[in-house]
C-alpha cells in the first residue's frame, strides 16, 4: 500500500522549473569559495551602541500601550467593565474586544490552515467572547508612560465564567475532551501523512523490531530582544509600523487588510532584529492593535512585548511512538512513526505548521523503502506555537537518530556502522522521497568526518576506562537532514524573492532586497556578491531591507533562504546591469563588449589592459550621455530580478510525489557527556560537527549560525522547557525557569565543513541557518542515552533535564 | 530628617532632580523614583545602546559601568544612583574608536543580532582589567552573567582571549 | 515597570530608616542590592508605594565581634569573596559567594543579608547563613533585636521581621573547616538543593538548602555513607517543589548533596 499527501491545489499552479540559467561569459566562479569575506556590516554601530533597535524608536509624543491578558486557560468572556480605568487621568484610550470588532476584520493567518488540507478558524486581535489561553490579549490601555498603562490594567474587570481546559494532546483526542472550537467537533487540527510501500507488512515480517516513544517538551525561542511595535499614523490617513518582524511586506499586507487601509500607505519597517529565529514571524494581534490603538489615541504609540509575554508563544511540544523493524545487519526494513503536535491554540501566528516538516522530513538521510509517518497537530488550551529554528525538522533527527542508536544497541553494531548501512549512497542522487527530491549528499563521509574530527575511537576508550571507574560516559551521534528554502503556494511563505540592484552616478550601488536579516549577516553576503559581479569594493554596495517603502515585495526571513532567492536575485540583477554597462564601455572605448572585465573598481578590455574606463567614469557617462551617444541605448541602471532555488516540484509526479523544499543541507555531530547518575546532572564535555550546506559564501557568517544552532538544540536537549501547572498557566516566567545555555555550560564546539554543491541553486548554495539544532537535539539524546548504558535503562524524554534523567535512573530499577 | 528627601506632593508620581555622570559627562535629569537606571539612561538620556532583555537582571543587556563597577541597569533604581560615574556601551571607549575587545568581536565575528553587546564588552573589559592572560574557563565563567542566542558563545570566548593576546602585545611594546 | 507611585527614601541613621518603615508598614520594602526586589516589583509581584534605601546607613563592613563575624546588610558577593577575614575565619561565605549566578554585573550589589531576608528556598544564602548558626540583627523603633536565624527563617519567603525593623547585619561563628555542594540544573539555574557541611569542633552538621521550604540543619553523629543518608532521608519530610524540579526529585539528591558536601569538608575545600 502506498499512500503519499495530496498536495493543496492551489500548489499545482506554481512554476515548475527545473534548471539553473547559465552565468554570462566572463562572471566569476562561483561554485566555489574565495576564501575572503567582509566582516559584519554595522558591526561598529552594534559595538558602539549605535544600532537601532524597535524599543530605540521614539517619536515626538509617543504614547505606551499595556496589554490585559486571560488569566483563564478557557473561558466566556461575560463582560468588561473598562470605566475605572478610562477614568485614570493618564490614561488616553482603552480598547476592549468587543469595542475592536467594528475597527478591525478578523485576521489573516500567517499561514492559512486550510491550504493544507486542515481545519481553520477565525481570529480577532483582542479575545471579544472567549478566551482559550492562558496570555490571550482581552483588553489594552494607551497611557502618558509604561507605568501608568500597566498601572491601569488592574482597573480593568473582566467577567470571565471558567470552562474546562485541556492541556495535554493525548487528552485533548479523547471523545470527552473539552473542545475548543466547537465547530470542529473535535480537536485535530489536520493530520499530515508521508508514506511510501508497505511499512506496516515490512515491519511485521521483520527478523527484528523495536518500539519506543519519544517525548519532547514544549520549548521556546527566546531571542534576546523581545517583539516590539511603534506605530504612526500621519494626517492624511498613511500608516507608518515600525516593527521586529520577519516580515514586513505580507505584515503590510495583511494590516491593509485587517485596517481597511490602502497597501500603498501603510509602510513597514522592519527594525534592526535582535534575533528572530521564528518568534518574530506575522500575524500576531499585536500588529493590528498597536496601529488601531495609535489612531484612537491621534498619537505614535509603542508596545514592547515583556519577557514574561515572550515566553509564552511556545513550539516543539512533541510525542513520538515508533516502531522499526530491521534485519541482521541493522539495515532498516520498515518505519513507522506516529507524531502528535501539542500545538496550544491555534492562532493567526503561524507555528502550528511545524508539525508538516516534522512528518515530511521522514527518513531524513536514511534509504528506507517502506515508511509510514504520520504528524498530527492538535489544539489544546496552551498558548499557541509560532516558528522555532529547527521547524519541525529537529523531531525526525530526534526520532530517527533515536531509532538508529536503538538498532544498533539492539544488533550489538556501533552507531556509526548502523547509519553507514543506511544512509542514501552517493550516486543514487537526486533521490526521490514521499515529500522530498534531495539534491546532493555524501552522508558517510560527512559522518565519517565527524568521527575523526571528535577522535570517536579515543572517546570509546576514554568511555570504557571511565566505566570501569564507576562514572557514565556516553558518547552520541547525532545526523541531521534539513529541509530548507520551503515554498507554500497560496501563502506568503514562499520559495522565491526579489532584488533590485542600482548603480548610482558615482559609482555607488545599491541593493534593495525582500529578504531580511535577523542578525545573521546575510547583508553582508549580500553586498559581498553583488561587488563581486562589479568587481568593486565591497564597501561601495549599499543594501536597504525591510522598509516596504524602498524595497520591492518580499517575503522576508525564514527557513534558511536568504542567499538562495534574495541574494541570487541580487546577482542576477547585477549581471543584467554589467551587460548593459559592458555594452555602454563597449560603445565609448570601440572594443567588443564581451571581452570586458569588471575588475578592482574598474571596467578593463581583456585585449587590451589599457583600454579601460573606471566603474564610476562609466557610469556617470551613462547617466550624462545616455541616449545622446551612440551605442547608449540603455542608461536605465536599474534591475529588478526575482529567484529561487530550481527544485521545486509542485505538480505530484505518477506515483503521487512532490517536493516543496528544495534544498537539503545536512551535518553529523558528535557529543560526549557525563551522566552523574546520582543526581541526574549531565555535562557536556565535548562537542564536534561537520556541516555541508553547500557552497558557502560567507564561512564565517555559516560557522557562526551552525554554532548557534547547536547551542540551541544542546539547550533544548538538556534544559530548556515551559512546563504547566495545573491552573492552566505556563510556570516559566524568567530566564531563571527557562535555561538557555550560558557560556559555561558549553565547550568550545569543533566545526568542520563538507561543500556538496546543489545543483539547482544559482550559487551552488544550500540553506544555512537552521540546521544544527536536530542534529545536537539527537547527539545529546543519544549521548545521555548512552551514557545510561550500564545502568540498563533509558530516557525517552526531553529535554534531558536532572529530574527527567534521575527518574529514568530510578524508575528503570538500577542500583 | 533623611538625605535625600523628595518634594512632598501628594497626587503626583513622586519625582527628584538626579545628578550623574554619564560618559564623563555631567547630567542633570528629572526622573520618577519608580524609573529604574536602565529607563533612565535610555527614556531621559537617549542612551540606546544599553538593552532591555529581560527587566530581570538574567540577561546582561542593560550592563554599564558604575563607579568603577560593572552593573546590570535593570537592578537598580535610578533614584538610588544620586551621584553615581556611569559608563554606557556609548561611552566604552573614546568616540570614534574601538578598543582591543571591540575590535576583536568585530574580526573574530563574536556578535550576530548584537543586542547583547553590551553585557557581553562590559564583561570581557572586566576580566581583562584584573587577569590578562584568563584561560579559556575563566573567559567562560566571566561571561555567566550574560546570554547570548546566536553564537553559541564559541567566537565570543575566542574573541576575549584574542583581545587578551592582543593586548598583552600591546604591553610588551 | 513599576506600576505603583513609588517614592525612594535614603536614610542617613538607622532610626530614621525605621520610623520610615513603620510609617509605611505594609506599603513599604527595604531596598539593598535590589536584585531580588526590583525584578519582583517590575513584574508587579512586589505592590509597594515606598523604598527604603539602606545604603545611607554605612552597613557595608565585615568585622571580627568576638569570637564571632559580623556581616552589614550591604555586604555584596564581591564583598564577601574578597573580604581576608572572610577567607580565614568563615570560608564557607565566599566559597557560597563564588558559585552565585548573576555575574559581576549582579554579585558586585546583591547582598548577601538581602538574599536571606527574600527568604526564597531556590537560594544559597538561607541554608548557607543557617548552617553557621547565623544571628540576625534586626533594627526596629524599640531598638536592635537579635534572632537566630532558625527563628527568622519561617517559612518560603516569610521572615520575622516586624514593622518598622530591617536586618541591619547578621553574625555568624567563625568556622575554619566546612565543605558546600550545589547541584542546579545550568548555570542560569537557581540551586536546587545546597548542602553546607560544618565542623565547628562540638558537632558535624550538614544544612540542606532549597530542599525544604526552610533550610534543615542535621546532625551527623555518624559520617558514614548509610548513616548520612538515612539522617538526611528522615529529616527530609516536606520537600520543596518549584518550576525546576519537583520534592520527590529534591528528596532523592538531598542525601547525596550531604554526602559530597561533608566530602569536601574532609578533603578540604577547592578554591
Amino acid at each position: 500500500m502506498t499512500t503519499t499527501p495530496t498536495p493543496p491545489h492551489s500548489l499545482r499552479t506554481a512554476p515548475e522549473p527545473d534548471t539553473v540559467p547559465d552565468p554570462p561569459p566572463g562572471a566569476p566562479a562561483l561554485h566555489e569559495t574565495d576564501g575572503h569575506q567582509p566582516l559584519r556590516r554595522d558591526g561598529d554601530l552594534l559595538l558602539t551602541g549605535r544600532a537601532q533597535f524597535v524599543d530605540d524608536i521614539a517619536p515626538r509624543g509617543l504614547l505606551h500601550a499595556a496589554i490585559l491578558r486571560s488569566p483563564h486557560p478557557h473561558a466566556v468572556i461575560r463582560g468588561v467593565d473598562a470605566s475605572r480605568a478610562r477614568a485614570r487621568e493618564e490614561v488616553e484610550v482603552v480598547l476592549t474586544g468587543a469595542d475592536a470588532v467594528d475597527l478591525a476584520t478578523p485576521l489573516p493567518h500567517f499561514f492559512e490552515p486550510s491550504i493544507v488540507g486542515c481545519r481553520t478558524t477565525e481570529f480577532r486581535c483582542l479575545a471579544v467572547d472567549r478566551v482559550r489561553w492562558v496570555g490571550e490579549p482581552v483588553a489594552a490601555v494607551v497611557a502618558s508612560s509604561l507605568a501608568e498603562a500597566e498601572a491601569a490594567l488592574a482597573d480593568i474587570v473582566v467577567d470571565y465564567e471558567p470552562l474546562p481546559a485541556v492541556l495535554d494532546a493525548d487528552e485533548a483526542l479523547r471523545d470527552d475532551a473539552p473542545v475548543l472550537f466547537e465547530e470542529w467537533g473535535d480537536n485535530r487540527l489536520g493530520l499530515f501523512p508521508f508514506a511510501e510501500g508497505d511499512a506496516a507488512g515490512k515491519i511485521a515480517a521483520a527478523p527484528h523490531v523495536v518500539r519506543d516513544e519519544l517525548r519532547v517538551g514544549r520549548q521556546h525561542v527566546a531571542p534576546m530582544e523581545t517583539r516590539g511595535y511603534v506605530a504612526q499614523w500621519e494626517p492624511g490617513g498613511r500608516l507608518t509600523l515600525w516593527a521586529s518582524t520577519q516580515n514586513p511586506h505580507p505584515l503590510r499586507t495583511n494590516l491593509a487588510t485587517t485596517l481597511g487601509v490602502p497597501e500603498d500607505r501603510v509602510r513597514v519597517v522592519a527594525t534592526r532584529m535582535g534575533g528572530g529565529f521564528g518568534h518574530k514571524f506575522n500575524g500576531y494581534g499585536e500588529e493590528p492593535l498597536v496601529c488601531l490603538l495609535s489612531r484612537l489615541a491621534d498619537a505614535p504609540v509603542k508596545w514592547i512585548e515583556t519577557r514574561k509575554d515572550c515566553l509564552l508563544v511556545g513550539a516543539r511540544e512533541f510525542t513520538h511512538r515508533f516502531e522499526v523493524g530491521f534485519d541482521d545487519d541493522g539495515v532498516v526494513l520498515g518505519l513507522a512513526d506516529r507524531i502528535v503536535g501539542n500545538i496550544g491554540c491555534l492562532a493567526p501566528w503561524g507555528g502550528w505548521s511545524m508539525t508538516f516538516p516534522a512528518g515530511m522530513t521522514f527518513p531524513g538521510p536514511y534509504r528506507i523503502a517502506d515508511y509510514a509517518i504520520e504528524s498530527v497537530p492538535v489544539v489544546t488550551n496552551k498558548a499557541p506555537w509560532n516558528g522555532f529554528r529547527g521547524y519541525g525538522k529537529e523531531q525526525a533527527a530526534m526520532a530517527l537518530e533515536r531509532i538508529m542508536d536503538l538498532i544498533a544497541e539492539h544488533r550489538g553494531i556501533d552507531p556509526a556502522e548502523v547509519r553507514r548501512r543506511n544512509f542514501i549512497p552517493p550516486e543514487a542522487f537526486p533521490f526521490w522521497t514521499a515529500a522530498k527530491h534531495l539534491d546532493s549528499g555524501e552522508y558517510a563521509a560527512a559522518l565519517d568526518k565527524a568521527l575523526a574530527l571528535a577522535g570517536y575511537d579515543a572517546l570509546r576508550a576514554r568511555q570504557e576506562a571511565a566505566r570501569a571507574q564507576g562514572r557514565h560516559l556516553g558518547v552520541g551521534i547525532g545526523f541531521e537532514l534539513t529541509p530548507e528554502g520551503g515554498d507554500f503556494a497560496g501563502s506568503f511563505v514562499r520559495g522565491f524573492d526579489t532584488s533590485t540592484v542600482r548603480v548610482h552616478p558615482s559609482g555607488a550601488v545599491s541593493v534593495l532586497t525582500g529578504v531580511t536579516s535577523p542578525g545573521t549577516g546575510n547583508e553582508t553576503s549580500i553586498a559581498h556578491l553583488v561587488a563581486r559581479e562589479f568587481g568593486i569594493a565591497v564597501e561601495a554596495v549599499g543594501v536597504t531591507q525591510g522598509d516596504t517603502d524602498a524595497c520591492p515585495y518580499g517575503f522576508g526571513n525564514f527557513t534558511s533562504r536568504s542567499l538562495a532567492t534574495g541574494g541570487a536575485a541580487a546577482v542576477l540583477a547585477a549581471r543584467e546591469l554589467r551587460e548593459r554597462m559592458a555594452d555602454a564601455a563597449s560603445a565609448l572605448l570601440d572594443a567588443d563588449a564581451a571581452a570586458f572585465d569588471f575588475r578592482d573598481g574598474a571596467v578593463v578590455s581583456r585585449t587590451d589592459p589599457e583600454t579601460s574606463l573606471t566603474f564610476a567614469e562609466l557610469a556617470e557617462t551613462i547617466y550624462r550621455r545616455g541616449l545622446a551617444a551612440p551605442g547608449l541605448d540603455q542608461p536605465l541602471l536599474e534591475v529588478t530580478r526575482i529567484d529561487l532555488p530550481h527544485n521545486f516540484h509542485h505538480v505530484p509526479d505518477e506515483q503521487g510525489r512532490f517536493s516543496a523544499y528544495p534544498s537539503f543541507p545536512y551535518s553529523a555531530h558528535v557529543a560526549l557527556v557525563e551522566v552523574d547518575a546520582e543526581t541526574g546532572v549531565v555535562e557536556l564535555l565535548e562537542y564536534s560537527a561537520i556541516d555541508d550546506c553547500g557552497v558557502v559564501v560567507s564561512p564565517t557568517f555559516v560557522a557562526g549560525q551552525l554554532y548557534g544552532a547547536i547551542a540551541q538544540g544542546i539547550g533544548g536537549a538538556l534544559w530548556e522547557e515551559v512546563p504547566y501547572g495545573e491552573d492552566g498557566a505556563p510556570e516559566a516566567e524568567t530566564f531563571k525557569h527557562y535555561l538557555t545555555p550560558r557560556a559555561p555550560d558549553l565547550p568550545t564546539i569543533r566545526l568542520q565543513h563538507q561543500h556538496t554543491p546543489s545543483p539547482f541553486t544559482l550559487l551552488g548554495t544550500k540553506g544555512a541557518g537552521e540546521s544544527g539544532v536536530g542534529g545536537a537535539m539527537a547527539a545529546l539524546l543519544n549521548a545521555v542515552n548512552d551514557g545510561l548504558r550500564p545502568l540498563g535503562v533509558h530516557a525517552h524524554r526531553v529535554p534531558l533535564t536532572p529530574p527527567v534523567v534521575l527518574d529514568a535512573i530510578v524508575s528503570g530499577g538500577a542500583s | 530628617m533623611t538625605a535625600v528627601e523628595p518634594r512632598a506632593d501628594s497626587d503626583a508620581v513622586p519625582d527628584r532632580d538626579l545628578a550623574l555622570t554619564v560618559n564623563g559627562r555631567r547630567r542633570r535629569v528629572r526622573v520618577e523614583d519608580r524609573q529604574l537606571l536602565v529607563d533612565v539612561l535610555r527614556d531621559n538620556l537617549g542612551m540606546t545602546g544599553t538593552h532591555i532583555g529581560c527587566a530581570g537582571g538574567d540577561c546582561g543587556a542593560c550592563t554599564v559601568r558604575m563607579d568603577g563597577q560593572i552593573t546590570k541597569s535593570c537592578l537598580v533604581l535610578a533614584a538610588s544612583a544620586e551621584g553615581a560615574d556611569i559608563t554606557t556601551i556609548e561611552g566604552y571607549s573614546p568616540r570614534g574608536t574601538l578598543d582591543h575587545v571591540q575590535q576583536a568581536f568585530w574580526d573574530l565575528d563574536a556578535f550576530q543580532c548584537g543586542f547583547c553587546l553590551p553585557g557581553h564588552l562590559f564583561a570581557v573589559r572586566d576580566l581583562l582589567d584584573r587577569d590578562p592572560d584568563p584561560g579559556e574557563d575563566d573567559i567562560r565563567e566571566a561571561l555567566r552573567g550574560n546570554l547570548c542566542r546566536c553564537t553559541g558563545y564559541v567566537n565570543l570566548v575566542a574573541a576575549a582571549g584574542e583581545a587578551a593576546r592582543r593586548e598583552r602585545e600591546d604591553q610588551e611594546r | 515597570m513599576i506600576r505603583t507611585r513609588l517614592r525612594y527614601h535614603r536614610p542617613d541613621r538607622p532610626d530614621d530608616a525605621a520610623a520610615l518603615l513603620a510609617e509605611h508598614h505594609g506599603r513599604v520594602a527595604v531596598l539593598a542590592g535590589g536584585s531580588q526586589l526590583l525584578p519582583r516589583m517590575n513584574r508587579g509581584e512586589t505592590d509597594v508605594d515606598h523604598v527604603v534605601d539602606l545604603r545611607g546607613l554605612g552597613l557595608r563592613g565585615i568585622e571580627r565581634t568576638g569570637g564571632r563575624v559580623r556581616l552589614g546588610a550591604m555586604v555584596t558577593y564581591e564583598d564577601a569573596i574578597a573580604s581576608p577575614l572572610l577567607a580565614d575565619a568563615v570560608p564557607l561565605l565566599p566559597r557560597v559567594a563564588r558559585g552565585v549566578t548573576g555575574g559581576r554585573q549582579l554579585t558586585g550589589h546583591a547582598t548577601l543579608v538581602g538574599a536571606l531576608c527574600h527568604a526564597f528556598p531556590g537560594t544559597d544564602m538561607p541554608g548557607a547563613l543557617s548552617a553557621l548558626g547565623a544571628t540576625v540583627e534586626l533594627h526596629g523603633p524599640s531598638g536592635p533585636r537579635s534572632v537566630p536565624v532558625s527563628e527568622f527563617l519561617l517559612g518560603a519567603q516569610e521572615i520575622d521581621r516586624r514593622a518598622g525593623e530591617f536586618v541591619a547585619a547578621v553574625t555568624v561563628d567563625g568556622v575554619a573547616r566546612s565543605g558546600y555542594c550545589k547541584v542546579k540544573h545550568a548555570t542560569g539555574s537557581w540551586p536546587i538543593a545546597t548542602a553546607s557541611a560544618v565542623d565547628d569542633g562540638d558537632a558535624l552538621t550538614v544544612t540542606l538548602g532549597a530542599v525544604q521550604a526552610r533550610p534543615l540543619r542535621i546532625v551527623i553523629p555518624d559520617p558514614t555513607r548509610a548513616a548520612v543518608d538515612d539522617a538526611v532521608a528522615a529529616a527530609v519530610t516536606a520537600p520543596w517543589t518549584d518550576v525546576l524540579a519537583p520534592g520527590d526529585y529534591r528528596a532523592r539528591i538531598a542525601p547525596v548533596v550531604a554526602r559530597r558536601a561533608l566530602t569536601e569538608l574532609r578533603e578540604g575545600a577547592r578554591a
